[in-house]
């Protein structure tokens, strides 16, 4: 395929293949702990890290890491002090790091700055390929050994706490998980659109699974069908790569929600005439 | 004998106001008791003490004969918490799963659950007669079927005290009377039931006796004056 003649496509396919399989790791957990905006805040933090990165000549993927990482703490250690606005520490973190991001912004040049709002998944360095293997590695494992803490921590913290599961540990390696995945992401889907690659397939993956373990497995799949039907839409139409896979992403859920509930209508028919 | 729970000169308040004054009570291995109260009269307070949510301004609480402050051994204490379909609503986990979780202690940190555990989740469903049930989604359960759920995640560490904070609460009568057959049932196997109701009218035949949190206080009722403080409630609303 013409697709794969390009280097840079080879490369775009492994990381989004790589990020979708780390990404619904993280956004289930987010969506079940009901903070589908802490992947908006970090990303947004993570913008901060891009600037400062770019202004002190650093690569700004790693200015992102370290921003990103810490609004996560800074998200952690207000949630622990007031763990009953959680919401609060989300939104608070992230109104710091747009406010940082858009005075940073100002002094930076446009092209280098855009292109981590939407992201730019065919034009990845050496060094940023490393870092999504890493990190993908990083999260995977941690996830697969977290698997029945996160599970315990996502239903209910105060029973987590009573089966011996130590929650705060488990939330603090969690957040900053998070941190990692979003500031990588954001290079490649978008800051701006990195928090729906979180929630798509999660919602999508919500539909389908019959248990947790179906759901998470059904959301990476998600993910990284949409991630791949996204590539070859954007590379054929000529369209932005970020926004093309989080749109499939959208329309598939949209598809979903439609057929379930023609299905149930129809069972339900048929149960009536039955 | 060593008390189960041991409640001594317990004094605890919100913002300065004082909720509990100077409570003590002992719980017996076995027992089946119900804290009971009208609202607001401290009966969740009470239960967030014994499990150490929340600190004393006063007195203290002993579990197993050991200081509420150090005691470690949780996987002692099955506790089942007030409105469990808030927590169930929309959770894509099925009824082995959430059962199973509970044994985190005895499978220990980083490590995957076991046949063996999966095997011990299916025994504890079975005790409340929710086996058939394992694949079900917790969502689609029902009040009273979600109530027995959490009952077997609560048995399947096999505790020594079972902690209910109303139990009954979104539970139909013939439900809620099968629950408390169950829970005397279980006292009858020598676990401790302790259970914060406010439907007394429900449970009296099944409790032993009951702590009735008034004014800050606790009045001991056994049988007799359980059956008199319904007949009191029905004649001074």
């Amino acid at each position: 395929m013409e697709i794969f003649h390009f280097e840079f496509m080879r490369r775009a396919f492994i990381v989004g293949i790589l990020l979708s399989a780390i990404i619904p790791c993280i956004g289930l957990v987010v969506v079940l702990k009901r903070l589908s905006m802490i992947g908006d805040a970090l990303s947004h933090s993570s913008l901060a890290g891009v600037a400062g990165g770019l202004l002190m000549g650093v690569n700004p993927v790693l200015g992102a890491v370290v921003a990103s990482v810490g609004a996560a703490l800074g998200i952690e250690a207000v949630r622990r002090k007031l763990p009953r606005h959680a919401e609060m520490a989300v939104s608070v973190v992230m109104s710091a790091g747009v406010g940082l991001a858009g005075v940073l912004s100002g002094r930076v040049s446009g092209a280098g700055f855009n292109s981590f709002l939407f992201g730019s998944i065919v034009a990845i360095s050496d060094l940023e390929m490393l870092l999504v293997c890493a990190v993908s590695a990083v999260v995977l494992a941690v996830s697969v050994l977290l698997y029945k803490e996160l599970f315990c921590v996502c239903l209910d913290e105060r029973l987590a706490r009573l089966a011996g599961v130590p929650v705060s540990l488990v939330n603090l390696l969690f957040v900053i998980l998070t941190a990692l995945t979003v500031s990588v992401a954001a290079r490649t889907v978008g800051a701006l659109v990195v928090s729906s690659m979180m929630v798509v397939p999660v919602a999508c993956g919500m539909q389908v699974g019959r248990s947790y373990r179906d759901t998470l497995i059904a959301s990476v799949l998600f993910a990284m069908g949409f991630t791949v039907t996204g590539l070859f839409i954007s590379y054929y139409a000529k369209l932005a790569s970020g926004g093309t896979i989080v749109l499939t992403g959208v329309a598939a859920l949209l598809l979903l929600l439609l057929g379930k509930t023609l299905f149930y209508r129809k069972a339900g028919r048929a149960g009536e005439a039955g | 004998m060593q008390w189960i729970i041991e409640v001594k000169g317990l004094r605890f308040g919100y913002h300065g106001v004082p909720v509990l004054r100077e409570v003590g009570f002992s719980i017996a291995p076995g027992e089946f008791v119900g804290i009971i109260g009208s609202n607001g009269a401290g009966k969740s307070t009470l239960l967030k003490l014994i499990l150490g949510e929340l600190a004393p301004h006063g007195g203290g609480v002993s579990l197993f004969g050991e200081p509420q402050g150090t005691f470690r051994d949780w996987p002692k204490i099955g506790y089942v918490p007030q409105n469990s379909a808030a927590m169930a609503s929309g959770f894509p986990a099925n009824v082995a799963e959430v059962v199973s979780a509970n044994l985190y202690a005895q499978v220990g940190p980083l490590r995957p659950m076991g046949k063996r555990h999966r095997e011990k989740a299916l025994q504890a469903l079975d005790a409340v007669g929710m086996r058939p049930f394992a694949g079900r989604m917790i969502g689609a359960l029902s009040g009273g079927q979600l109530q027995r759920v959490m009952l077997a995640r609560a048995l399947v560490s096999e505790p020594r005290l079972l902690l209910l904070d109303e139990p009954s609460t979104g539970v139909d009568a013939a439900a809620a009377r099968d629950l408390y057959e169950l829970l005397r049932a279980l006292s009858g196997q020598g676990i401790t039931v302790v259970m914060v109701t406010h439907d007394l009218a429900r449970s009296v035949e099944y409790l032993q006796r009951a702590l009735c949190l008034e004014q800050g206080t606790v009045v001991e009722l056994d049988k007799a004056q359980m059956h008199h403080e319904l007949r009191h409630r029905h004649t001074h609303p």
